[in-house]
């Protein structure tokens, strides 16, 4: 790197935060899903190392680094927790402004709801200080390691609470945000936080829209988050030895009990979310596949144990010749009657959608397992068990209309995947491995098909890599609704190029893409913040 | 042995972050103490973090990076505490923590490690037989006033062997806790002895930077010495040496004819035979400090090497049973505590997720600043508990967790449970 931009940032932040050091950059040039990227592929390495590492402990110091990439021309990418290929840069020369020692909880006000965060508060972080307040937030779906920051304001916002706390892009209030040219804004009210939208026109559709930017439009040093109501206790109470994620409740709250109907068609299915999120009981309405994909994830706390206790004993046959297509309901309430009438509206949708609550779901080793260890999942928002495999990758995913998506996209992505786990080259974890994510009680929901593959069997890479790029082709036949994982991970087909593969996308939305770089041009006239995953970053001459 | 054997778990690594914090939100109490990797919080960069420590191995077996200062200063600026491996081994069957010491190995190997510091420990090893470069003659002193045995197997037995530990033998800060043992079995009508000037050091500090050839010599060497002495069990007070006996001895392949107990197992089984009768506790509110290498580190954990097996298409299975570190010595202490009427207040990172005082994996001796980082850290939150004192059970957490109160002044003293149960009268 040139050793006068050095200089002055380190002039900025100091030479303790600082790096150029291969041994440093290397490690900010790997990540998961990078297998997947033109250019990078079958290997986790991106083609090329950043320019240099920088920690900033401020706002004042991100706008001063900022400044000198603009006065120097050199491109910037900030990242938070910095999981996935997106949160890494996506060309040569970059400069990495990793945000983890901006990590305070800076206020949670009770009063009105929300909590203000900088880049690296994780969201286990936030939920514990604000669960003894009363609170819940919405989870990040990346895991409860996860900065909060990063998804509400740059990369999607799905979450498994998102039937009654909404999609996080918009549980994000006011946002201070150090543009691509280094000046400061702040969205929302002029004093506080409690608003995402202050006197003018609203900016956060530009600021984040769907999808994110996924830090082509500057860095977000702060932001406000709504919370909501939590009926549980200040802390939940665990211990360890616990046999599918090991820790498991050591007290279940006392209104709180979670249900796993199941549906012999995905037409029955549909109907059940549909009238499930409508009537506004569930705390959580999510499903991760059939059963067989549920256990290969966590069913029991090794790979070995999961072979042993469902495939070999043949428990998971017995379970699935009944279970056909499972979800998991979670009712929460602050009283008994609450409880009750919850859990009285569940049962008549179960019965009017003929679904069923199966015996080893109610009683027995495996139904203590489900009402034991399943919140914790839920609650701990553990999700690096998808990586047990070794490898797990997800098709482009889509938002749309729940009863649509439900029921008419579970059978081709079942025969779908059914052809690539017979070739072997993937987890042969049965036919249905569609995971499902309701939103505003079931106003929409979130849908991706999920693969398992190694990720150290470069053909089993490839499989997958095929797999999806074909799941995304049959889907799009169906237009029932759009994909947003499309745009930010540029997974897929290696021969494309992210901007190739955006304009491929975009031509079906009305040009999105076109409108995405007006934004991103008068945000960041000198094109410094790395734009590559967002709108596919500044076409080649000739694009 | 060797790092390329670990190469595909390397590949795998998600780089989710889940190896810097303590488990789950729902382990996780406060924003304060969620963090659970003493390297990481200190350095900051991902480099630092058990995950990117797994980049970086598998860059240098791929020749992507070579090996250079920066390299050998990141991978020995970790205490080797696996908090890391026990976190990602909730959501994965990954050996993270195999993968850290033999990266060490390696380096070793490749003529790149230790680091300078740990050189005078490893010549120590060679040439005392302990660590501090004393004259083995010395390694008794401490029991010169206690009528304690010098077994030989020959005339001179027992049931029990009480090895010591160098630092308990020779730190005149620490050798009390030698002596309160003594007298604990003393009491308790144990029959045991020690090795005096003949005992040689466990050999943990050679192991943990890497240098696995004084290992094997000196660790078998060992075996054979205990089995010779014909004794029914093998117990040590130092949390190190117990890892090491129950953990790392078994790879060597070598028959162990013993029992490998840490003191405060016994203390907890005379006391339930009502052998112990201890001094009840009335110094206040306690805060237990679970040492690594008894709690975590004091399961047994054996290496796959890599060797795994494939079903359901490319579910990889190892050939090992998963060790979660959950299986240590964590109650034992806690019951002793209880049992004496010390009012216990737990730290929110605790037993097999317990934030490690900073001393392990060569780190006192060669990364004096992460060391005093993490100690400084596990301070502060014994403090936050309330508790005045603070027990532990090992001599490298007691040596660094009494440096931390000293440089931060803090209003919080630190015993061993020795003292507890003694009342703190030597």
């Amino acid at each position: 790197m040139d050793r006068n931009v050095y200089k002055a940032m380190a002039d900025v932040v100091g030479q303790e935060f600082i790096s150029d050091d291969p041994v440093v950059l290397e490690t900010y040039s790997f990540n998961w899903l990078t297998e997947f990227l033109p250019g990078a592929a079958p290997c986790k390495y991106m083609p090329h190392r950043p320019a240099a590492v920088v920690l900033p402990g401020s706002v004042e110091e991100v706008q001063q680094v900022v400044k000198i990439c603009n006065r120097y021309g050199v491109k910037y990418k900030a990242l938070s927790t910095g999981y996935g290929s997106h949160s890494l840069p996506g060309q040569g020369n970059v400069v990495v402004l990793d945000l983890r020692r901006m990590n305070r909880i800076v206020e949670i006000n009770e009063e009105q709801g929300y909590a203000v965060v900088e880049p690296y508060v994780t969201w286990a972080q936030l939920a514990a200080e604000v669960m003894k307040k009363g609170y819940f937030t919405t989870p990040v779906q990346a895991g409860s390691q996860a900065s909060v920051l990063a998804n509400v304001t740059s990369g999607w916002g799905m979450n498994t609470f998102g039937n009654h706390g909404g999609h996080n892009g918009r549980n994000c209030l006011a946002v201070e945000w150090v543009l691509p040219t280094g000046e400061l804004l702040k969205l929302g009210p002029p004093e506080g936080w409690f608003s995402g939208d202050g006197p003018g026109p609203s900016l956060r559709g530009i600021m984040r829209g769907y999808c994110g930017a996924q830090g082509a439009l500057g860095v977000f040093t702060k932001v406000g988050i709504k919370l909501h109501h939590w009926p549980g206790p200040p802390e939940l109470k665990t211990r360890s030895g616990g046999l599918m994620l090991y820790y498991r409740l050591d007290e279940i709250p006392e209104f709180m009990e979670l249900f796993a109907p199941s549906f012999d068609t995905y037409e029955a299915l549909a109907d059940f979310m549909v009238k499930a999120g409508e009537s506004e009981i569930a705390y959580s309405l999510v499903r991760a596949g059939g059963i067989a994909h549920m256990t290969s994830m966590f069913g029991s706390l090794s790979n070995q144990e999961i072979f042993e206790n469902y495939h070999e004993s043949g428990f998971l046959q017995i379970l699935e010749e009944e279970v056909k297509h499972p979800c998991i309901v979670l009712i929460f309430a602050r009283t008994k009657e609450e409880f009750e009438y919850k859990k009285a509206v569940l049962m008549d949708i179960i019965e009017e959608t003929g679904g069923k609550i199966l015996p080893p779901f109610l009683e027995g080793p495996f139904a203590d397992l489900m009402k034991q260890e399943m919140p914790v999942a839920l609650f701990g928002n553990d999700t690096h068990f998808i990586h047990h495999q070794g490898g797990f990758v997800i098709s482009a995913g889509y938002m749309g209309n729940t009863d649509a998506v439900v029921r008419h996209m579970g059978v081709p992505a079942e025969k779908l995947k059914k052809k690539y786990m017979e070739k072997g080259a993937i987890l042969f974890d049965g036919d249905d491995s569609t995971y499902h994510n309701s939103f505003d009680h079931g106003a929409y929901i979130y849908m991706e098909m999920e693969f398992h593959y190694d990720a150290a069997l470069p053909d089993s890479v490839e499989a997958s890599r095929k797999a999806i790029e074909e799941e995304r082709t049959t889907r799009l036949e169906e237009k029932l609704g759009f994909e947003p994982n499309d745009i930010g991970l540029c997974v897929g087909d290696a021969s494309l190029t992210p901007w190739e593969r955006v304009k491929e996308i975009s031509k079906r939305y009305m040009n999105f893409h076109a409108w995405q770089q007006r934004i991103k041009q008068a945000l960041d006239p000198e094109n410094i913040s790395d734009g590559t995953n967002y709108g596919g970053g500044t076409p080649k001459p000739g694009q | 042995m060797a790092l390329k054997d670990y190469k595909k778990d390397m590949v795998r690594c998600a780089r989710c972050s889940v190896c810097k914090f303590i488990p789950l939100s729902s382990i996780i109490k406060s924003w304060r103490f969620a963090y659970g990797c003493p390297a990481i919080a200190r350095y900051h960069f991902h480099s630092y973090s058990a995950g990117g420590k797994l980049i970086l191995a598998l860059s240098l077996l791929e020749g992507r990076i070579t090996p250079s200062p920066k390299l050998r200063d990141v991978v020995y600026a970790c205490t080797l505490c696996g908090l890391c491996d026990h976190a990602c081994k909730i959501g994965t069957d990954m050996e993270v923590l195999e993968i850290l010491h033999e990266f060490r190995v390696h380096l070793v190997e490749k003529g790149e490690g230790p680091l300078e510091a740990h050189r005078p420990i490893i010549e120590s090893i060679k040439n005392y037989g302990n660590v501090w470069m004393q004259p083995r003659a010395r390694r008794e002193r401490w029991a010169k006033d206690l009528d304690v045995k010098i077994l030989d197997g020959k005339k001179v037995k027992a049931d029990v062997l009480y090895y010591v530990g160098c630092t308990y033998s020779y730190d005149p800060e620490l050798q009390r806790v030698a002596i309160n043992t003594a007298r604990i079995f003393q009491t308790a009508g144990v029959d045991f002895g020690i090795l005096g000037r003949n005992e040689v050091c466990c050999v943990s500090p050679a192991y943990m930077v890497g240098v696995t050839s004084l290992f094997e010599e000196v660790g078998r060497a060992n075996i054979e010495l205990f089995n010779e002495l014909g004794v029914e069990t093998v117990v040590t007070s130092c949390a190190g040496c117990y890892s090491m006996f129950k953990s790392k001895y078994p790879r060597l392949g070598v028959k162990m004819n013993f029992e490998v107990k840490h003191t405060v197992q016994v203390f907890y089984e005379l006391l339930q035979k009502g052998k112990l009768s201890p001094a009840r506790w009335n110094g206040g509110q306690v805060t237990y400090h679970d040492p690594c290498h008894l709690g975590r580190l004091g399961e047994r954990r054996e290496p796959s090497h890599g060797r795994e097996k494939y079903v359901l298409g490319t579910m990889p299975v190892k050939e090992i049973p998963k060790a979660m570190g959950a299986k240590g010595i964590c109650d034992e202490p806690r019951a002793l505590l209880d049992a004496l009427g010390a009012e216990g207040k737990e730290m929110e990172r605790r037993r097999e997720y317990a934030w490690c005082c900073g001393a392990g994996g060569g780190v006192k001796t060669g990364v004096p600043d992460l060391a005093s980082f993490a100690s400084g850290e596990r301070i502060q939150e014994a403090v936050s508990t309330g508790a005045g004192v603070l027990v532990t059970a090992c001599p490298w957490c007691e040596k660094n967790l009494q440096d931390a109160v000293e440089q931060a002044r803090a209003g919080l003293r630190i015993l061993d449970i020795t003292d507890v149960i003694t009342g703190g009268e030597v």
